[in-house]
């Protein structure tokens, strides 16, 4: 499971600076990055966020506020603080804030990675499983009365979430900015997933107030009212609005291709993966070399059972389609969409 | 070499071809329209980079398409318009890169002092 490492920074050429010495850490964690404190609550309400590196100004700025929220709100993310060396106040300030680490500038880029590497390990120190069912397992941490946060992501929608339980209580769950028992609910209607256990649990408060029982037979009738007559289900999860299911870029896909070209053989699975953000890169500025413009979409063939069709964005789209799906026509079906998409987030 | 890629090159829509060793050396290029800047040694290590283990990829652009094909003896890369044929070029690069190896065969004596 690649983690998403959030940086809150105005400065744009420091933020390229440690993209650029972190590339060695990209198996592990990807950099999402945030101008100021607003562009970082929306980031951290839309996606799955393992870690905030913030900083603290002696201009003032956004750093104290931010810091104060994560820990309020998300109170399983680590912020680590960065700040001038001759403020002991900042980092006194930091640390009661509840940082996880402060790092004094100037900073080697290198020792800060490590950071973010040693502190995202401990999300996984417990284990982690792969291709799961969620219901089966949580209620084995129930039986087991085991105190840990759980970190789930979606096989079918790549969708994360996060589960607190202590003493085998569920107290909390988190879904990007869904929260408590509707939360748990979509966690528990996902059928394969890769989970990361923590052997520790933030002090919340309870904010589910039910056994865990009743919310997978909850899921559960969920999942089945929405099953399409074959069994399988419509989708993976029950989105929050109409607006929210439309506009996900992965039923955007299926309904393009769907309305396009009709019911593709091959297609195996839809997914989002950052892990081909540097493929695309490079593919990129081949492109800017040979003067073809901005890149759609490309497919890649490694020699596997699949090949995967890219499609460029905030969060990579993989496509797997195996060699009886014509990805010559899918490609072409989605271009003018997958032209859409990067334009949109140009702006 | 020229020969193995007339085909290919002469192929409509095709703009231009690019032969990169594994070690990133350029074995041949041939383009019919100027690119913007020369292919920078360091662009060309990063590409080979991020090309390892892929067999083929074909990246579709706004203004065009580009082609790449791992051979025997490094990455072809095809650029070409939109509108060229990706399955005709395909079916012409399974012919002709079989041909390659044979061509970048050292020439002179080097060739009887194989390892």
């Amino acid at each position: 499971m690649i983690k998403n490492v959030l940086i809150v920074d105005k400065d744009r050429k420091r933020v390229n600076v440690l993209e650029n010495r972190w590339k060695p850490f990209a198996d592990t964690f990807v950099v999402l990055t945030a101008a100021g404190g607003k562009a970082a609550l929306e980031l951290l309400r839309d996606e799955t966020i393992s870690l905030v590196v913030t900083v603290f100004e002696e201009s003032g700025g956004d750093g104290p506020g931010l810091l104060k929220h994560v820990m309020q709100n998300y109170p399983d993310i680590p912020v680590i603080v960065t700040g001038a060396s001759d403020a002991p106040e900042m980092e006194r300030l930091a640390r009661a804030g509840g940082a996880a680490a402060y790092f004094s500038k100037p900073f080697a880029p290198e020792m800060l990675g490590q950071e973010i590497m040693t502190i995202l390990k401990r999300e996984s120190d417990g284990g982690t499983l792969h291709s799961v069912s969620s219901g089966i397992f949580l209620q084995l941490v129930e039986m087991e009365q085991k105190t840990c946060t759980i970190r789930l992501e979606d096989k079918h929608s790549g969708r994360k979430g996060v589960l607190f339980f202590r003493d085998g209580e569920l107290l909390d769950a988190r879904v990007n900015h869904l929260k408590g028992k509707p939360a748990a609910k979509r966690i528990l209607t996902w059928e394969k997933v890769t989970i990361s256990i923590q052997n520790d649990c933030p002090s919340i408060e309870n904010k589910i107030h039910s056994e865990l029982q009743p919310l997978i037979l909850e899921a559960a009738r969920l999942k089945d009212e929405t099953a399409l007559p074959d069994g399988n289900p419509r989708e993976a999860e029950q989105p929050d609005t109409e607006e929210d299911a439309a506009s996900h870029p992965i039923n955007r896909i299926r309904q393009t291709i769907e309305n396009r070209i009709g019911q593709v053989e091959g297609v195996e699975d839809i997914y989002q993966d950052n892990a081909w953000d540097g493929f695309i890169r490079r593919l990129s500025a081949l492109g800017d070399h040979f003067r073809s413009g901005p890149i759609k979409l490309c497919f890649v063939d490694r020699g596997e059972s699949s090949g995967h069709i890219l499609i460029p964005g905030q969060r990579t789209t993989v496509i797997s389609v195996n060699p009886k799906s014509p990805h010559d026509k899918i490609m072409n079906a989605l271009a003018p969409w997958a032209e859409g998409v990067a334009s949109r987030e140009s702006v | 070499m020229k020969d193995v890629f007339r085909d290919i090159v002469g192929m409509d829509g095709i703009r231009g071809a690019v032969l990169l060793s594994f070690d990133g050396t350029i074995l041949f290029e041939d383009y019919q329209e100027s690119t913007a800047a020369p292919f920078e040694a360091k662009q060309r290590e990063g590409l080979l980079a991020a090309l390892d283990g892929v067999r083929e990829t074909e990246a579709l652009y706004q203004d065009g398409r580009i082609y790449i094909r791992r051979s025997e003896v490094g990455f072809l890369l095809i650029t070409m318009s939109a509108t060229a044929s990706v399955a005709m070029l395909r079916l012409n690069c399974d012919i002709l890169l079989p041909n390659l190896k044979a061509t970048a065969q050292p020439k002179g004596l080097k060739r009887f002092f194989r390892k």
